[in-house]
């Protein structure tokens, strides 16, 4: 649940164009990740998934992404965030003024985005 | 060292240092064995310390195993070379046999340590875990066709400390991947802290005496080992030796066991000992593969069994042992991904064996009787839940078998010895604490009167051991060696007694195991096992019959045996202590036997 008190609505069209705009990202990562593949079960069977989450990892969106691989990926994301307190701030305080976000590192620019992918890969060691 | 370390300091000063730094690793070792949680660690000793130089070369091991050890600078060096960003405040984790470990079971925590900027010393603790996340309940999974059937978490020297502080990535691969992850993590945490203590200890040394003189005493100090190796190696005759040994049989892929060939080149002119071991069989689809620090380190033991016992073990006296190995055989550089599952001892005892042994063939004097191997009931890994603590998990390996020692040209063999690869170094378990520790309970321990390889000097008996659960099923899982092909005297000594191993079902009756064996073993039943025993050096007709009575006396030989196998007859009884050797008896029926020679097994 978004804890940050929302800016009044905006929109609804912007509301669309925004959304349709993520689920672009998506499909680039899902492209790169296709065309940049080495094994034949990512570059050709397309076994993989990409999604983005907020930064308080709720699910926002996973376009074609497989149903098994990405419908729980935000408690991935959450599993990071926790196993690393000192790296990440949470989405509230990185956007407390005067307070960097050091997600930023990992994740696109300074959008407070994270974005999670996950894979099948070819051998599973 | 990069700079050139300045003239010779005062030899008493080197000693005085040398013996300071065998200190430093000496309170390594405390500090791991108090500090361990896991019993192979703080009860049985299974690991070892040393400090290693800046660059690269074995410094000092004390009584580290000698399986572990004497490879170690390796380790170092892949850390040096993987890591250019070395600084002070790094620790490592390095368990990959492929680039200098013996095998994944040991964690080596690798620890640089810097004075006044510079790389002068890599302390290093190696210590054999309880588990480390392989398929099967196990540190050593001998059917493991590759790494990946083996399973086990590999850190090729990944970096685990930065700054002082821990990377805590690590520790969650490591805890998502092993058995009894509190378990680990407290071993963990003391062979960090072994390697800390060493850093400390070595930086008030270099505060104490300055960084030229520490340079200097690092060259002097393995200057002195190399002169100690080439006065050895010049007392020996010169001779081209050859010597094989066998492993057991491993069904069903190797139902003739596996086939070992060293040859031993002694130039004493050159002060030189070459091995080759290239006439060997290609690697095996199986953990019983030596890793190349095995190989290295069971020769090397196998040469300084046979060397005088003062000479040190360090970088300094390996450099007159040369070893041509080649890539891809069963003993020498392993090709990826075979299995070193069980490097450290299987095929390694019978290379410390078989290059022991070889010197004997100089002659009277020399070298050694091979030492009881075997992995057996009493080194099993068990594994279970235990009823005692809301049926949590355990994992432990026993250390609790002894395997007599070889005999050598002056002294029988050591009772407790263990195994060929850690020379009676290794602590035994204590049968309470393994009670304690696990939900297990032992039925009965006890020397196997008469098993001992005779000979001039004979070797040491072996033991037989039975344990069950307490309550729930314990799997026990082991790879024993030596149930077929026992140790070999040497120059007339007989051959030790095999190692077996039992199930006893709840109505007692005993069927007996494959020498490797996975098994489940319930409430009420038990499993036994037999220690393999230590081989004789020189001809039994030739034993102090002093010695036959004492061993009598002892329950170490049978009265029958002594007549048979030594020549010594009897006066009086052992039940109202009157015993006594009849001279004239013995010395007659000595006489009349000579001819023959010994070949009791």
């Amino acid at each position: 649940m978004m804890l940050l008190a929302a800016e009044p609505a905006i929109d609804p069209v912007v509301t669309a164009v925004i959304a349709n705009r993520i689920d672009g990202i998506v499909r680039e990562m899902t492209n790169t990740l296709l065309r940049a593949a080495r094994s034949a079960v990512i570059s050709s069977a397309r076994d993989f998934s990409c999604g983005i989450c907020t930064a308080d990892n709720q699910l926002l969106a996973c376009v074609e992404g497989l149903p098994i691989h990405i419908f729980g990926v935000h408690e991935q994301a959450r599993a990071m965030t926790t196993a690393h307190p000192r790296d990440f701030t949470s989405f509230r305080s990185s956007r407390t003024p005067g307070k960097s976000c050091t997600i930023g590192a990992c994740a696109h620019g300074c959008d407070p985005q994270i974005t999670a992918c996950k894979l099948g890969l070819g051998t599973l060691l | 060292m990069s700079e050139q370390a300045s003239s010779t300091i005062d030899p008493v000063l080197t000693a005085v240092i040398a013996n300071r730094i065998d200190g430093v690793v000496r309170e390594m070792t405390n500090t791991l064995l108090r500090a361990g949680r896991s019993a192979v660690i703080n009860s049985a000793r299974d690991f070892s310390c040393a400090i290693v130089t800046g660059d690269s070369q074995l410094l000092a091991c004390a009584e580290g195993l000698p399986i572990h050890i004497f490879g170690v600078h390796n380790q170092a060096r892949t850390m040096a070379e993987y890591h250019a960003d070395l600084a002070e405040g790094d620790a490592f984790l390095h368990n990959d046999p492929y680039s200098g470990n013996t095998h994944p079971a040991d964690h080596c925590f690798l620890v640089p340590v810097f004075f006044e900027g510079e790389h002068l010393f890599t302390a290093a603790a190696k210590a054999h875990q309880a588990d480390i996340g392989n398929s099967i309940p196990t540190t050593y999974h001998a059917g493991a066709k590759d790494v990946y059937e083996e399973g086990s978490l590999i850190f090729p020297a990944v970096r685990i400390q930065r700054n002082y502080e821990m990377i805590d990535d690590v520790i969650r691969m490591c805890r998502s991947r092993i058995r009894v992850p509190g378990q680990w993590y407290g071993d963990f945490l003391a062979g960090i802290g072994a390697a800390r203590v060493a850093e400390r200890r070595l930086k008030e040394l270099c505060a104490k005496y300055g960084k030229e003189i520490i340079k200097t005493f690092i060259r002097d100090w393995l200057d002195y080992s190399e002169q100690r190796m080439i006065h050895g190696i010049r007392k020996m005759p010169k001779a081209k030796l050859v010597n094989t040994g066998r492993h057991d049989p491993f069904e069903p892929l190797l139902p003739d066991g596996i086939p070992l060939k060293v040859e031993i080149e002694i130039d004493p002119q050159n002060a030189a000992i070459t091995i080759d071991l290239r006439d060997n069989i290609d690697n095996i689809d199986c953990g019983f593969n030596e890793s190349e620090a095995c190989t290295v380190s069971a020769v090397m033991a196998g040469v300084f069994n046979s060397l005088d016992p003062e000479i040190p073990r360090n970088s300094g006296s390996f450099r007159r042992v040369k070893m041509l190995m080649r890539e891809g055989a069963v003993v020498g550089k392993p090709k990826f991904p075979h299995s070193c599952s069980v490097a450290t001892t299987n095929v390694a005892d019978r290379l410390v064996n078989c290059t022991g042994a070889a010197f004997a063939q100089l002659g009277d004097g020399y070298g050694l009787a091979e030492g009881g191997v075997g992995m057996g009931v009493a080194f099993a890994v068990v594994s279970g839940k235990d009823h005692r603590y809301d049926d949590s998990p355990y994992v432990n390996q026993l250390i609790i078998a002894n395997n007599g020692g070889p005999a050598s040209a002056c002294a029988d063999g050591w009772l407790t010895y263990g195994l060929p690869v850690v020379g009676g170094l290794m602590y035994r378990d204590s049968v309470e604490i393994d009670e304690l520790k696990h939900p297990m309970e032992f039925k009965h321990m006890r020397l196997v009167a008469g098993s001992g390889g005779a000979g001039r000097f004979r070797g040491a008996p072996g033991c037989d051991i039975a344990f069950g659960p307490k309550e729930h099923p314990i799997t026990v899982i082991y790879p024993c060696d030596g149930q077929h092909f026992g140790a070999k005297g040497v120059r007339g000594g007989a051959g030790g007694t095999c190692a077996e191993g039992w199930h006893i079902s709840a109505n007692g009756l005993e069927t007996k195991l494959p020498n490797v064996t996975q098994i489940e073993i319930k409430k009420g039943e038990q499993i036994r096992g037999l220690d393999s025993s230590g081989a004789g050096y020189g001809d039994p007709m030739q034993r102090d019959p002093r010695r036959v009575l004492h061993d009598v006396i002892e329950k170490w030989e049978t009265p029958q045996r002594a007549r048979e196998l030594y020549g010594v007859v009897f006066s009086g009884s052992i039940d109202d202590e009157s015993l006594a050797v009849d001279v004239a008896a013995t010395t007659a029926l000595r006489d009349g036997r000579t001819a023959e020679p010994a070949t009791a097994e």
